[in-house]
């Protein structure tokens, strides 16, 4: 259904603006240092967004609207939820260590900020067309531009925010300067027009392929893949917390399908040109991240590392799509990256969290070393740092392991088993930062004078059910991965 | 394929592997550090509870057919075709008894010497129990795999929480050996499913038509995992390090069972799989076991810690098994079935045995020991007999597997043969210098002057393994018989070229 | 029940000469008359019946039984056997030098020393093996041990790799310099090779 305005269609994104502008004001009259009115209203708005987005999805509601501007479709109601879900959980386990930090004594922005960057991901998960696509990159990275420089008086996080807005701004001129050229070589901006147009061999081979380029390279940027993945150790180190948490998780969902929207919808018919320089990148990302996280010896640093090298694995999954210049040929790929991405952001969400419960006033707990010896101050928060690690380095029965292995039954479908084995050599490789972490949670004894700060009752129950989760997503997986192949195939067009 | 008994009412399997992990989960969630009480007494019911629900494996088996017993066949994720299938056969009944019998001789084993976090110990035994014998009971090579490798998790905590000064380097090495291995084999898997258009079934795949490079990437791949398992040389050097770093229950258990699954798995995966490429390596193979056997031997001799010393006699042993298994006649294969079996509870019972000397007196090397019988006559009839098995000694457990796996030699090269048999004297130097500096002579020094003879619990664990080891010494049969229908198949299936 | 108790008992009880005497003429008396008894039936009848087959490539027992001649001539022909001769002999021997003539035996070991020497020594075949083969075992074992396990597989392969990754990940952590211009220069750079290799190359 192609209308013009069918509001109806882009209920969400209304509702949040509205809802958004509604905690802006509101905030003004709270003055509360921990801003706990803000954070139920902001609670109450992401449960409302996810209320209708389930509406809409459960309704079937689907569509194009706005000149082909906006896309409803399954998937942009799965990953909406999702990343409404991964938003309100990061502040709630992010919202004491923020209030102890100053972040909320001046003003609730943390939380307007973090709605307005939501409604950014909205608007990249629903785009139809390049010029959303851009629109929604820009609100969400200006929203957390501020995120990030939030804690003004912390040096770290000043430092961080200048890298991300300077590169994050150079890496959206370079998104924007490929999406001119596509413009320019097919004449369109919507991506299922440029998509026929591809198909009808009407547009011009140079500057599309030069186009194609330099959009890689602004979605790696988001993605943080290699060789444009360096703002990310710097940024998720320096960041408070809470905003690493913000920038690590929910964004994936939004650069994920953006990925997906611009790739394998709109560009599919030059896969073979993108295809080689998403293997370049998973190679890179893949050998990158595992090796130098072994390095480290911050914890958010050595996540950040971890992220590139898990992304490598997304693109792993992106590029087993295409087989001989057909991006829709293995379409059972996309829906093993888009698990991956599930189960990645479900991990980050508890070791990011972790690291929130454990700090207090005046201590981060940011070293590895500081985790010396959990398992014997607080057994919960330790199993579920297990089952986390053990998640990420991909050892059945937790859910990682499964990821890993849907991407990697992609990858040797489409004929690159050397490829897998790389990829797997380099998980190995990864095996061992992930068990040192173990390491100090169970097998070091407590440095004295350790204290241990837990967070409140509630912040502990969503970290149980997150545990909870990593390993019963292990035990019955095969329901996720069925509706993320379902939503994709359901939704992408090839 | 179901076996006619009524037992296939109840789906034994699942009780014998889910049993053991839910008292392990229930044993995390009741115990406390300060009250270890509850916890043991609940993991010990736990453990037996779990002996006892794969009893009905053993007397509703039928020793006449070759086909899978005790069948369970349930979708489990659609998408791939990974299904829970279970089921076992002449070749794996007797691991998943094995399995549980260790289970409870290891509750019993840490009962007074872990004091602190007692309920993660005994709940990670009990979940690695239930993993252990979800390896040998499935047919579906995901499941397979999912189980091999979540077996790493609690042996990685038990290695790295409870063991001794070096146990960080010995855990690790340990995970990351294995897990290289594991990767490789994750990836021939997925190989094979592509291959057999989208199944994960073992029987699909051991029909499976595959050329010979094919065979041959899914030999090395398949090896590489299952190599490190049992260990062979040169892929062994995590086994010492683990095996002396673990705690007594940790090589207990390491040694009796987690050295079969990779034994196992040879059985159930390699060899159907790829007849062609294992006729055409069973040359290297053979030249590995023998290494194995006869300079593990030699380097066994002169090892000065005692749990080293089995740790490398541990590694002799499987070489045997090996060897059985490369010789491609029925008796070398039951020769090695048997060994496994035997080597299950000899050195089970060795490291029982050493476990009792340092929960005395702390240290392992032996030259601190000498002259124990002195103080300890009835813990060295024990550790008198137990050695004598470990050396291969007629009537006990040990010899009946060296030597079927000697005849299977020399049916195929009197050399091999022969070169196999030098393992019985290695075998003595080692097993029986050591018992002699330990256990004979004068009492050396006033630590061993103050050892206190072994108490009920001890006498209870060591009796089992002791009962176990002659009763597999003396009567085979009883195990072989169960055996024959399914290593006749194997048999059968290996020698039909899939070319 | 205390076994080492039962032990003691039975020792003292039988570690005395006059004893020993005695049973060791019982123990001969007790042999002659299994001799005369059981000779016949065991060697030359048939009181083994079929667990025992001869072939008849072996001819020994049944040449032997055409000379049997019942047990009274067996028992005298034996008297004048060489082994027994030699048994006498023997004994006649030790009982001269041992309980007439202790001087007999020193002056053997003092002139004929060597002999002696490798009498006591059991011709050094335990020399042998304990001083040659066991220690050559041991060496091996050894020097396996070290040099193979040890230094080999342990040290260059598991070590080796481990270190091998730990100077990699030292070095790539040397790329991320925390200059802003770097990074984006990475980025540049990357987006040069996909243009250079992707777009030019290929168009």
């Amino acid at each position: 259904m192609h209308t013009l305005f069918d509001f109806a269609l882009a209920t969400p994104e209304i509702v949040l603006l509205a809802l958004t502008g509604l905690v802006l004001l509101l905030d003004a009259f709270d003055h509360d240092a921990g801003r706990r009115v803000t954070f139920t209203l902001t609670m109450a708005t992401l449960l409302i967004v996810i209320l209708v987005s389930w509406g809409q999805w459960s309704s079937d509601l689907h569509g194009r609207t706005f000149s082909s501007l906006y896309v409803a479709d399954s998937l942009g109601h799965f990953l909406k939820i999702l990343s409404a879900i991964a938003v309100g959980v990061t502040l709630i386990y992010g919202r004491s260590y923020a209030e102890k930090r100053d972040m909320t004594t001046r003003g609730g922005e943390l939380y307007s900020l973090t709605l307005l960057m939501l409604l950014g991901e909205f608007v990249m998960i629903s785009a139809g067309s390049m010029l959303t696509v851009y629109l929604g990159v820009e609100l969400m990275s200006f929203a957390l531009y501020a995120l990030v420089a939030l804690r003004r008086d912390h040096l770290a996080s000043t430092e961080a925010a200048m890298k991300y807005y300077v590169l994050g701004c150079l890496a959206s001129g370079i998104l924007l300067y490929g999406m001119s050229m596509i413009y320019g070589a097919t004449g369109e901006i919507g991506l299922a027009e440029i998509a026929a147009v591809i198909r009808g061999g009407h547009a011009q081979a140079l500057p599309l392929a030069f186009g194609v380029v330099f959009i890689v390279a602004g979605l790696g940027f988001k993605l943080t893949a290699a060789p444009f993945h360096m703002w990310t150790p710097d940024v998720y180190q320096g960041a408070p917390t809470t905003v690493t948490l913000l920038v690590g998780a929910a964004p994936k969902f939004a650069a994920f399908c953006i990925t997906l929207r611009l790739l394998i919808e709109g560009l599919h018919g030059i896969a073979l040109d993108w295809q080689p320089m998403l293997l370049i990148m998973a190679v890179l990302s893949l050998a990158l991240g595992n090796i130098v996280a072994i390095a480290q010896t911050n914890f958010k640093r050595m996540l950040a590392y971890s992220a590139i090298g898990q992304m490598g694995y997304v693109f792993l999954g992106l590029l087993s799509g295409v087989a001989s210049g057909q991006a829709g040929a293995n379409a059972s790929a996309y829906g093993a990256s888009l698990f991956y991405v599930v189960i990645y952001v479900l991990t980050t969400l508890s070791t990011f969290g972790l690291i929130l419960l454990l700090s207090r006033q005046g201590f981060e707990a940011e070293e590895i070393s500081d985790l010396k010896g959990l398992n014997r101050r607080n057994p919960l928060l330790a199993g579920v740092l297990l089952l986390s690690m053990f998640s990420l380095t991909g050892i059945p029965p937790l859910s990682g392991f499964y990821a890993k292995l849907i991407v990697l039954q992609a990858v040797v479908s489409a004929g690159y088993v050397w490829l897998a084995v790389f990829a797997v050599m380099c998980s190995l490789i990864g095996a061992f930062y992930y068990l040192r972490v173990i390491k100090m949670a169970y097998f070091d004894e407590p440095e004295d004078g350790m204290v241990l700060s837990t967070g409140t009752f509630a912040t502990r129950g969503v970290m149980s059910i997150n545990g909870l989760l990593i390993i019963g997503l292990g035990i019955l997986p095969g329901g996720l991965i069925a509706l993320c192949e379902r939503v994709i195939t359901q939704s992408l067009v090839f | 394929m179901t076996s006619e008994m009524a037992s296939s009412s109840l789906p034994w399997l699942t009780l014998s592997i889910f049993v053991p992990v839910i008292f392990g989960l229930l044993v995390l969630l009741i115990g406390r550090d300060d009250h270890p009480g509850p916890a043991r007494v609940l993991s010990l019911i736990g453990s037996i509870a779990g002996f006892l629900v794969t009893l009905p494996l053993y007397t509703g088996f039928n020793p006449h057919t070759a086909d899978m017993q005790f069948v369970e066949n349930k979708p489990w994720i659609d998408t791939f075709n990974l299904n829970y299938h279970l089921g076992i056969d002449g070749i794996s009944v007797w691991f998943v008894l094995l399995t549980s019998f260790i289970t409870v001789i290891v509750v019993l084993a840490g009962w007074e010497i872990i004091k602190s976090r007692v309920a993660q110990y005994m709940a990670a035994f009990l979940i690695l129990s239930g993993l252990m014998i979800g390896v040998f009971c499935a047919l579906d090579g995901m499941l397979f795999y999912i189980f091999f490798e979540a077996t790493l998790i609690p042996m990685y905590i038990i290695i790295g929480a409870w063991g001794g000064p070096n146990r960080v380097y010995a855990a690790l090495k340990f995970f990351l050996y294995t897990l290289l291995g594991s990767l490789l084999t994750l990836i021939a898997y997925i190989y094979l499913w592509h291959e057999s258009n989208g199944s994960f079934d073992v029987a699909t795949w051991q029909h499976l038509k595959l050329n010979y490079s094919q065979q041959i990437f899914i030999f090395i791949a398949l090896l590489a995992a299952f190599a490190v398992k049992i260990p062979m040389w040169p892929i062994h050097t995590w086994l010492p390090d683990a095996h002396v770093e673990a705690p007594t229950g940790g090589s207990i258990v390491l040694a009796a069972v987690m050295l079969k699954l990779g034994c196992y798995a040879f059985l159930r995966f390699l060899l159907p799989i790829a007849p062609d490429a294992s006729h055409s390596l069973a040359g290297l193979m053979i030249l590995l076991s023998l290494i194995a056997i006869i300079y593990i031997g030699l380097v066994a001799i002169v090892q000065d810690d005692m749990k080293k010393l089995v740790a490398y006699s541990s590694v002799a042993h499987m070489g045997y098994v090996t060897l059985g298994f490369f010789l491609f006649n029925v008796t070398g294969m039951e020769g090695a079935i048997i060994q496994m079996l035997s080597h299950g509870f000899v050195s089970g019972a060795m490291f029982m045995c050493i476990g009792v000397m340092y929960d005395r007196l702390h240290t392992r090397r032996i030259d601190a020991y000498g002259g124990i019988i002195n103080r300890m006559p009835k813990f060295v009839t024990f550790f008198v007999l137990f050695s004598m098995a470990n050396a291969g000694l007629p009537g006990t457990s040990g010899f009946v597997g060296e030597f079927t796996v000697i005849l299977g030699a020399v049916q195929f090269n009197f050399w091999v043969g022969l070169l196999a048999a030098t393992a019985l004297i290695w075998g003595a130097g080692y097993s029986l210098w050591m018992l002699k500096r330990v256990a004979y002579g004068p009492v050396a020094n006033e630590n061993v002057s103050g050892m206190k003879d072994i108490n009920g619990r001890e006498y209870l664990i060591l009796g089992l393994l002791a009962i176990m080891v002659l009763f597999l010494g003396i009567f085979p049969s009883f195990f072989t018989d169960l055996m024959h229908p399914s290593v006749n198949a194997l048999m059968q299936h290996v020698a039909v070229s899939k070319l | 029940m205390d076994l080492s108790r039962i032990g003691t008992l039975l020792q003292q009880w039988f570690l005395n000469a006059k004893r020993i005497f005695h049973l060791l003429i019982a123990l001969a008396f007790m042999s002659v008359v299994a001799g005369v008894w059981f000779i016949q039936p065991l060697l030359f009848g048939d009181f083994f019946g079929h667990s025992i087959t001869v072939l008849p490539q072996h001819p020994a027992m049944a040449d032997m039984a055409g000379e049997w001649h019942g047990w009274v001539a067996f028992g005298l022909h034996g008297l004048t056997s060489v082994p027994f001769l030699l048994l006498v002999a023997g004994f006649v021997v030790a009982w001269y030098c041992w309980l007439i003539n202790p001087r007999v035996p020193e002056a053997f070991a003092r002139s004929l020393s060597w002999i002696y020497r490798a009498l006591v020594e059991k011709l050094y075949f335990d020399w042998f093996n304990e001083h040659v083969l066991a220690r050559a075992t041991r060496a091996l074992g050894h020097g396996l041990w070290q040099r193979g396990d040890r230094n080999f597989i342990d040290g260059i392969m598991v070590n080796g790799s481990a270190r091998m990754v730990g100077l990699a990940a030292a070095t790539g952590r040397l790329l991320q310099s925390g200059y802003i211009y770097h990074y984006a220069f990475a980025m540049i750079i990357g987006i040069m090779v996909f243009l250079t290799f992707f777009v030019l190359m290929a168009h």
